[in-house]
């Protein structure tokens, strides 16, 4: 149809995900962190649709479906994350993930 | 779908789409303030969704217009402004296992495209005359370009698309009357009795493949696809129905009684 190298799209996803990756391991502000998963979330499904392009007929679905449904996860992920930030910070009155530490003792 | 923009012009939005949401991707990795990573992230996510347009995929395209950059970042975007002290003291922090990490991923991404998106050629025993090179974008288009390898000066080449029509030449461009799995076949000859040949099966598809109707066919056509879509289908209900009601219940739990003040926050830089 149009041609688009597949290989240019993985290569954006890859790229995409690294800087999802950077984002959640260099910042410390929460909210940062939850929407660097978001980032990372968004590159699997850019390279989900990359690859179902390139097979034909029935198959290509299977490759869309998994986006699908990654979706609606991360829309269930983004709601119980949030709540969990508003709770969290109403005790502490501070976004730093670094002074949620002490909750692993 | 995009008919009027092939070929020439699908390359060029699918690089500005590119080009935004990597340079929103950085955005999001070095903004100050919460809310202007949360700006950042949506433009990835509309620019992503052009991407998913041009590769075929118009309803999660809409979905992830919908769902991702209009549900959920409205979301992360309001509870950033009930929360409004969010400013982030510490702008990018680098450490040596981040600076490993990092590249991690691309060199990965790459060392799986490399593996995975190698073209349909088919490969004859007994040298590279028979071979087929098949593009890429075979499976898009009713018209599909085949070349055969180069088989010396006086080699004859003749092809049989598999839908009773054949040609010969060493490149020829068919046209397929309409969409479906053919066998293409190539025989090359240089003079010598021995004929070598080739077969090479072509998806041929036109059609936009995925529209509603083709993901509901697959979703919900258990007959054909197996329950295991269906399954999943509820399955994801039930889990965004627990997801809503255990936020409510875990942002209100703090409304009657609020927590004592914590101790102050430790480990800052």
């Amino acid at each position: 149809m149009n041609g688009i190298d597949p290989t240019n799209v993985q290569v954006l996803a890859a790229v995409l995900f690294a800087l999802g990756v950077a984002v959640v391991l260099t910042r410390r502000n929460v909210f940062l962190l939850l929407m660097g998963v978001e980032l990372m979330l968004n590159a699997v499904n850019l390279s989900f649709v990359g690859f179902s392009r390139e097979l034909s007929g029935n198959e290509s679905l299977w490759g869309q479906m998994t986006p699908l449904f990654i979706i609606a996860i991360a829309a269930a992920e983004a709601c119980v994350g949030l709540a969990m930030v508003i709770c969290i910070v109403r005790g502490r009155d501070t976004l730093d993930s670094d002074a949620f530490a002490d909750m692993k003792e | 779908m995009f008919h009027i923009l092939d070929p020439y012009l699908g390359p060029a939005f699918f690089w500005s789409f590119a080009l935004i949401s990597v340079l929103c991707g950085t955005g999001l990795f070095l903004a100050r303030h919460p809310i202007n990573g949360a700006i950042n992230l949506i433009g990835v996510m509309l620019s992503l969704s052009g991407i998913y347009a041009l590769l075929n995929s118009p309803f999660l395209a809409v979905l992830q217009v919908l769902v991702y950059a209009g549900a959920i970042m409205m979301l992360v975007v309001f509870v950033i402004m009930v929360l409004n002290q969010a400013k982030d003291h510490i702008i990018p922090q680098f450490d040596w296992f981040s600076l490993v990490a990092l590249p991690l991923p691309v060199v990965l991404g790459f060392a799986m495209v490399s593996v995975l998106t190698k073209g349909p050629t088919v490969v004859v025993a007994g040298g590279e005359a028979g071979r087929i090179e098949l593009p890429k974008d075979a499976s898009n288009s009713l018209t599909v370009q085949f070349r055969a390898a180069d088989a010396g000066a006086n080699a004859v080449y003749s092809w049989d698309f598999g839908d009773q029509n054949r040609s010969t030449g060493r490149e020829v461009v068919h046209r397929f009357a309409k969409p479906g799995s053919y066998t293409a076949t190539l025989s090359v000859s240089d003079g010598t009795p021995a004929l070598r040949s080739a077969t090479v099966t072509v998806p041929v598809n036109d059609a936009v493949r995925g529209g509603v109707q083709a993901l509901a066919n697959s979703m919900f056509d258990t007959r054909r696809s197996g329950p295991g879509y269906y399954l999943l289908f509820e399955l994801i209900g039930v889990l965004l129905l627990a997801a809503v009601v255990g936020a409510v219940v875990l942002a209100k739990r703090n409304l009657d009684s609020p927590e004592p003040p914590a101790a102050p926050a430790e480990g800052h830089h």
